[in-house]
């Protein structure tokens, strides 16, 4: 990300659009001083107009009751259950993205084979495709005139809830068997947190492959063979060579795939029955308040999500810099 | 159909990595995704014209597909300049204004939802100064307001909230990162020398820009384009705050595949759900289509630039 | 412990990279690998090292008396130094020396501290005492190498493989550091095979050398063998300049012992002998066209009377002061007549 121009990027704002020579850069490439207080005016303006201001309204909206207000709304139970379900499903969704991203990436730059560029393509389709798609999907496969209807789901994995009922039977992990017989005898996915789960693993599936997937492709092949004359093994190569090597990469894409798992608002909102406390994440507790006219409310939880979104933002200009430092 | 290594070697978990892969990718998203056609698929031809080409549909179709193009030529223009300030006018704390350009990525599309439509509301921050209800406009602009008693004449006020433009502020909102982030690089590697040669040729500044960065920016303007016209097109959280959702007029694309599937969910359908995939499968193709053209351009691209 | 590979072949695609190539490093000895690129050098060296397997049945491997065609790497006991040295960069120097000893398990893996004692007899071994804490990236080329040899070296190997050891330096640090190898070999005497492309490089330092065309051996042979009996007239053309003469030349005089080829006669361009032509001897008329006198060797060019070509010379500095030539002076010029030329007639057809 780096060039030769932005070493001088520590100089003041107005110095630069004023000092018409002894900048940086060459006289040659240098913008008129009029056309750099244009465009500087109109970058900075549609910036301001469209992601500060924005920004600044949600916690302004937030604290229009006042403080007190504000800090009541977070210890509502609602609001304290969709914290819990939108945790949970990050939880679930980044370990299972970050374990495909780099399976994905380890076989793309690791081997040459057919049909590789057509894989890379099928990894971004979730990108490419609308939220509510993502959604329906799930519908089609899970829901009462889906493929696979929950009922018929249910005598599909009766054997596996006989099997689990005995097991909390007999007093081992009692209540997490018992929690996984009750939904093994009435499995549900769709208007359920296994569909929440599902459709924010599908709109954040790509995130980390593609992060890793060129990274891993500059850094070439030669060390993991430098490590396996040397011995190692397969798991020695990837935990003790390759890890190391793309750790700033992974992080990155983490961050990001986390963002957009406790963010997702269309595919969930597809697949949740926007059943309050049960089915509730954060984004769709924001839309249920607000359309109760519930404004600072609403308001006061999207403050919550915008800060996780300032403290993404935060961690992806740090890991930017980490790794452009060398 | 596993794909075969194009040779043998001695790096191991090929067969491992690459299954799981497959096995992941399928799962959670080609068989979902082969659910789409193969419901439309049962449908009829003429029930699927029906369906997905109604007068109502048909409307929803051109606002999206009118304000997705509208606000992702509003964000190249924009990001244009935006990803030329960034990488050319450096300035104290540009760290701070790179990172809040990814802001619509990390931002969660509802909470852009309700904050725009705050900010644009008759009584928001920006509605108040434009909209045709807005105190400020009233007082101020408008012609019963100071602008009318000083000249005689006043504006005519611009209602965002509610209306098409609305859809078009949320889709430029979300659709920003794109242009930027796909200039940037490009910016950054742009040969010094290319501006040099021609300044010694005797180009002004701005013929330069005009006839030899802009050329050379191209292939990734128009790709950075077609990413935001793409996302904007899907777009469902930022919009359905601010549309209104006026049956005919307001209703996006998104939105219209929603509410059917929530109609077939309430009635015992003949054919359940097959409304809603009708319209999905006519939007799954669009994006087809532009995925696609994106990997054409980006292909154009690298070639542009390979020399 | 020697290096045995026998009819190596190795196909990618329709492109055939190696073809039934067999090659001997003896025991102790510093071979060099040398041919243009392209020539399959580093395929053959990857094959060795079992980084890439040789075409299904297409021959085999031998360290020593053992077939290790079928090891993985990590079993064959070699230590491989990777063209761009492939250093772990996240790991220090002292830390990429170790690894190999690190990684082995059970009662295989040496104890701690003697994993330190060996790290530090490799750095003083390759004069980096004082730079195990540093980090890859902190490192000179040169240095980078010396740490890649040591790393190779902790586990002990059988044989040593270098992929282009020099390729990446510039050229003051790799005349310095190809000595320095030639010397640390001779304290070590551990059998290596190196790949180069660079000729001069190979005949300084090597032992043997072998030189791969197109996935052929050309030619084996010591440094001497090589230059002064070139096998094919590739190796001719690869190892210094050489003229090449359209025959026939009144300068190949009956008798001489000149390497002919069809009808081209391959001459180095100090074999050429330059009188005046007053001397009346016999020989082929020619015009100076160009003279460059800087340094111990004159360079002349000359154009032959008969039209048909340009003839380099070199000529000793003092010699050719002595002649006080001039740009357009018409001289002698003829083959020389001393052994140092052996006859070879190629009966090989010409290379396309």
């Amino acid at each position: 990300m780096k060039t030769k121009n932005k070493k001088s990027s520590e100089t003041g704002f107005f110095a630069t659009l004023f000092t018409v020579s002894n900048s940086g850069e060459p006289q040659a490439r240098r913008d008129p001083t009029w056309m750099r207080i244009l465009l500087s005016i109109i970058a900075f303006s549609f910036l301001f107009g469209f992601l500060f201001v924005p920004l600044i309204a949600v916690f302004s909206e937030a604290l229009s009751n006042g403080w007190r207000v504000y800090c009541a709304l977070f210890i509502q139970e609602d609001a304290l259950a969709a914290l819990r379900l939108s945790l949970l499903t990050a939880a679930i969704a980044v370990p299972a993205n970050v374990l495909f991203g780099v399976a994905a990436a380890w076989a793309i730059t690791k081997f040459d084979f057919k049909g590789k560029s057509i894989l890379v393509t099928l990894i971004d389709l979730p990108f490419a495709i609308s939220p509510v798609i993502a959604g329906l999907v799930f519908v089609l496969i899970f829901g009462r005139h889906g493929w696979l209807p929950e009922q018929e789901l249910g005598n599909f994995l009766a054997p596996l809830a006989a099997l689990s009922r005995k097991a909390a039977d007999a007093g081992f992990f009692e209540d997490i068997f018992r929690a996984l017989t009750s939904w093994l005898d009435e499995p549900r996915i769709i208007f359920g947190v296994p569909g929440i789960v599902l459709a924010t693993i599908f709109v954040s599936f790509p995130f980390v492959a593609r992060e890793l997937v060129p990274l891993m492709q500059s850094q070439g092949r030669d060390e993991e063979y430098a490590a396996i004359t040397l011995g190692a093994n397969g798991w020695q190569t990837f935990w003790r060579v390759t890890l190391p090597n793309i750790k700033w990469g992974l992080f990155y894409g983490i961050i990001l795939c986390n963002a957009r798992a406790m963010g997702e608002f269309g595919a969930v909102s597809v697949v949740s029955g926007k059943i309050r406390s049960e089915t509730n994440t954060l984004p769709l507790h924001v839309e249920i308040l607000y359309n109760e006219y519930n404004s600072a409310a609403a308001f006061a939880v999207a403050s919550l999500l915008a800060m996780l979104a300032i403290v993404t933002l935060g961690l992806k200009s740090f890991v930017e810099w980490k790794t452009t430092r060398t | 159909m596993f794909p075969r290594l194009k040779k043998h070697t001695v790096m191991p978990g090929f067969g491992m990595t690459l299954g799981f892969t497959l096995f992941y990718l399928s799962l959670i998203v080609l068989i979902p995704l082969s659910a789409v056609f193969i419901r439309a698929g049962g449908l009829s031809w003429h029930s699927f014209v029906d369906v997905a080409f109604s007068a109502r549909e048909l409307a929803a179709y051109r606002v999206t597909f009118l304000a997705s193009l509208a606000a992702a030529m509003v964000n190249a223009a924009f990001g244009l300049v935006l990803a030329w300030v960034l990488v050319r006018y450096p300035f104290r704390g540009r760290r701070v204004i790179d990172a809040l350009v990814d802001l619509p990525f990390a931002l969660p599309t509802a909470v852009a939802g309700i904050s725009l439509t705050a900010i644009y509301g008759k009584n928001g921050w920006i509605g108040r100064w434009i909209d045709p209800e807005g105190d400020m406009f009233l007082r101020f602009l408008s012609a019963n307001g100071l602008l009318g008693d000083c000249t005689g004449y006043g504006f005519a006020g611009i209602r965002v909230a509610y209306t098409e433009l609305g859809i078009f502020v949320a889709m430029t909102f979300i659709g920003l990162p794109f242009v930027v982030r796909t200039l940037q690089p490009v910016i950054e590697e742009l040969e010094p020398e290319m501006e040099e040669a021609a300044a010694t040729l005797g180009a002004t500044r701005l013929q330069t820009l005009s006839k030899v960065i802009l050329p050379e920016l191209m292939p990734a303007l128009l790709t950075g384009f077609a990413l935001a016209f793409a996302r904007a097109l899907g777009e469902y959280g930022s919009i359905i705050f601010i549309a209104g959702n006026q049956p005919g007029k307001t209703e996006i694309v998104p939105l219209r595949i929603l509410t059917k599937l929530e109609e077939s969910n309430a009635s015992a359908a003949h054919t359940p759900y097959a409304e809603a995939t009708a319209v999905a499968a006519i939007m799954l193709v669009a994006s087809f289509i532009l995925l696609l053209l994106i990997n054409l351009l980006q292909k154009w691209s690298r070639r542009h630039h390979a020399h | 412990m020697s290096i045995t590979a026998s009819h190596i072949s190795k196909t990618f695609g329709d492109f055939a990279a190696l073809d039934k190539v067999s090659l001997h490093v003896p025991a102790g000895k510093l071979v060099a690998l040398l041919g243009p690129s392209g020539s399959g050098k580093t395929t053959l060296l990857r094959i060795i090292a079992g980084l890439e397997m040789a075409d299904e049945g297409s021959g085999h491997i031998l360290f020593g008396n053992e077939d290790v065609s079928l090891l993985p790497p990590g079993k064959r006991g070699v230590g491989f130094v990777f063209q761009h040295y492939a250093l772990f960069r996240h790991l220090s120097v002292a830390e990429n020396i170790a690894f190999g000893l690190r990684i082995r398990k059970g009662p295989e893996r040496p104890s701690k501290a003697t994993i330190t004692s060996r790290v530090q007899e490799l750095l003083a071994l390759v004069q980096l005492e004082h730079l195990g804490k540093r980090y890859p990236t902190q490192l000179s080329g040169g240095q980078r190498q010396r740490v890649a040899l040591a790393r190779a070296l902790a586990v002990q190997p059988k044989v040593l493989l270098l992929d282009e050891p020099f390729g990446a330096l510039d050229a003051k640090v790799r005349r310095d550091l190809r000595r320095w190898l030639r010397n640390f070999h001779d304290g070590i005497h551990i059998t290596t095979l190196f790949v180069t492309h660079d000729q001069e490089e190979a005949l300084e330092i090597a032992d043997d050398v072998v030189i791969l065309n197109s996935g052929r051996v050309e030619q084996v042979g010591s440094p001497q063998e090589v230059y002064d009996r070139p096998a094919t007239p590739f190796v001719h053309k690869f190892l210094g300049n050489v003229n090449q003469i359209l025959l026939p030349w009144e300068g190949i005089i009956q008798g001489t012992k000149v390497p002919v080829e069809e009808n081209v006669a391959f001459v180095r361009p100090h074999d050429i002998e330059l009188l005046r032509p007053e001397t009346a001897q016999p020989g082929a008329l020619a015009t100076v066209l160009d003279l460059h006198a800087a340094g111990p060797i004159a360079k002349i060019a000359a154009k032959r009377t008969d039209g048909r070509g340009i003839i380099d010379i070199e000529l000793p500095r003092a010699y050719f002061d002595q002649l006080n030539l001039r740009e357009g002076d018409t001289i002698l010029l003829r083959a020389r007549l001393e052994p140092v030329c052996q006859t070879i007639l190629v009966t090989k057809p010409p290379m396309t």
